[in-house]
């Protein structure tokens, strides 16, 4: 398994696509934040770069599933997932290799916007309002929710054993759950006067999807839901991580 | 003999189409076994099988001395090369960071004999050019080189010459003769171009219909398809008498029939059979290629 840990962080390294999504993460975040700094109106307070941090996350979710349906989509296409089978690994430590080299990329990308933001965010905005316990939240919730997604975009990548079947269905999924986290904080924060006020069942399925969805769950950290959300974050992570593992196990490889 | 791979009724089914109906084979050690089958007989889901990519429904094999149910078939399978359909190689690498790669891939510490591999497939001057820009048979090259990164004793190569152009098929074939001959790597190659397989293999699997219909080995083989000519006669044991008598090569194909391997004067013969009141009912001349036995085989049954 470590043969095959270690080649995949080579090749990791050697495809264009991590640096492409690191470009466009410092295009989203950096150069913003750059932009914020140099243009910005007289008499206009600066923004906190912790909105940056969570933009940063939010475009991570889409790169994160381009990374990877390609990342491991190359692998059906050129056939050498065969090399790894026929050079005498079984499925189960394909599957999990794989999982851990697309995490690594993923959390390579999660430092990376942390990074940029924390660095150009002190330097040109003044730094975070975020406390330092609201910050270790984020980036907790930040690594339990990109753990959840990366083996969800690996059970996709890895079972569609077309390249663009599985990158298509990766981006779907990705907006999806964008879409859906954002909805669901927004119906949430809906006040309670108003009519478009969510109440009953409906307000308990919204807090439910809140609760799983990690895309909610770095929108909301700041309300109190920190650990239960990781936790759930972790069980999906692992429920994925074997129904993926189960699929690739019983399907004949190409 | 010794056997590098065994099959044992292998059944494999995709849906409602069964690929292999109980195929049983044996590849020799230090052989080429020409696996010879037209398309959808099951040649590649054989190879598949084989390299773990599928799970079979029923029946076994043996790799190595290995089960494929015992938990130690993947250890078995680094002693393998495999080519299935196309060359598994990464397209937007050079050929000598596919290397590199498989090298990451089974272990091995350093990057010694990249070169000496690329030069053995001839494409040591490659360079920085990337195996998309690589021609088919290039990358057919690179392919076998990625196989032979962990110094295979078995390699498995399903169609390795399609669509390569005359050059490229004499220089695989000299390619796969020189693993054979120099590395004693065992060569499983599967196709369904006859006359390219005549020139290399050792020994053949002939399948059809996901079974195999006859193994033979090429020296059995060139037997079978020597010209001959074919006599019929009402009694074979005058036949055979007179044949000894004579000092002629013969073998026994039926009932009252014999091939010939000579140019028989046949008065003479039909004189000689006189004396046992014995008669000349036919005689035709057979020249069998590899392809009419094939054709023999799998669309007239059994070869006699």
């Amino acid at each position: 398994m470590n043969d095959l840990i270690r080649a995949g962080i080579k090749r990791m390294f050697r495809v264009k696509t991590l640096y492409v999504c690191l470009a466009v993460l410092f295009f989203i975040g950096g150069l913003d934040m750059i932009k914020e700094s140099v243009f910005r109106e007289p008499g206009r307070s600066l923004p906190d770069p912790g909105g940056y941090l969570l933009s940063g996350f939010l475009a991570m979710v889409l790169l994160s599933a381009v990374f990877i349906t390609s990342f491991l989509g190359d692998e059906h296409q050129y056939g050498t997932l065969r090399n790894k089978i026929a050079a005498g690994n079984d499925k189960f430590r394909v599957y999990v290799s794989s999982f851990i080299v697309c995490h690594a990329a993923v959390m390579i990308m999660c430092g990376f916007v942390w990074l940029q933001t924390t660095l150009l965010g002190t330097l040109l905005l003044g730094g975070y309002t975020y406390t330092a316990k609201e910050l270790l939240l984020l980036s907790l919730l930040s690594f339990s929710g990109f753990t959840m997604l990366t083996a969800l975009f690996v059970l996709i990548a890895l079972c569609v054993q077309s390249k663009s079947i599985g990158s298509v269905a990766g981006v779907i999924a990705a907006f999806a759950i964008m879409i859906c986290g954002v909805m669901t904080v927004q119906v949430l924060s809906v006040p309670a006067f108003s009519p478009d006020y969510a109440g009953g069942s409906r307000r308990r399925l919204f807090e439910f999807i809140r609760l799983i969805c990690p895309v909610s769950q770095m929108i909301s950290f700041s309300d109190g839901m920190g650990a239960e959300s990781m936790l759930i974050s972790l069980a999906g992570a692992a429920v994925l991580l074997a129904s993926g593992m189960i699929l690739f196990k019983n399907r004949d490889l190409r | 003999m010794e056997y590098i791979l065994k099959t044992d009724r292998l059944e494999k089914k995709y849906k409602d189409f069964a690929a292999l109906r109980g195929l049983t084979m044996h590849v020799p050690a230090g052989s080429i076994y020409g696996f010879v089958g037209k398309n959808g007989a099951g040649k590649t889901t054989l190879i598949r099988t084989i390299c773990g990519l599928q799970d079979v429904n029923a029946g076994e094999y043996e790799l190595f001395g290995v089960k494929n149910t015992d938990r130690c078939i993947s250890r078995s399978r680094r002693r393998m090369g495999a080519i299935v359909e196309t060359p598994s190689i990464y397209l937007d690498m050079t050929a000598a960071d596919n290397l590199k790669q498989q090298f990451d891939l089974l272990g091995r510490p350093a990057y010694d004999g990249i070169g000496d591999l690329l030069n053995l497939v001839g494409l040591g001057d490659t360079e920085k050019k990337r195996a998309k820009h690589f021609s088919l048979g290039m990358r057919q090259r690179l392919g076998i080189a990625v196989a032979l990164c962990g110094d295979p004793d078995l390699l498995v190569l399903d169609e390795p010459i399609n669509g390569l152009d005359p050059q490229g098929i004499i220089e695989m074939r000299e390619l796969i003769r020189k693993l054979n001959r120099e590395r004693k790597i065992t060569v499983l190659i599967s196709s369904h171009i006859l006359d390219e397989l005549s020139r290399l293999a050792t020994h053949y699997g002939f399948i059809d219909h996901g079974r195999i219909v006859r193994e033979i080995s090429a020296e059995d083989l060139e037997n079978a398809c020597r010209k001959c000519v074919r006599l019929t006669v009402t009694d074979i044991s005058a036949l055979t008498a007179v044949l000894d008598e004579m000092g002629i090569e013969y073998r026994i194909t039926g009932r009252n029939r014999a091939d010939v391997f000579a140019k028989p004067v046949l008065s003479r013969i039909t004189r000689q059979l006189d004396r046992y009141g014995c008669d000349l009912i036919s005689a035709d001349v057979r020249d069998e290629s590899l392809e009419d036995y094939y054709i023999s085989l799998v669309e007239g049954g059994s070869h006699e």
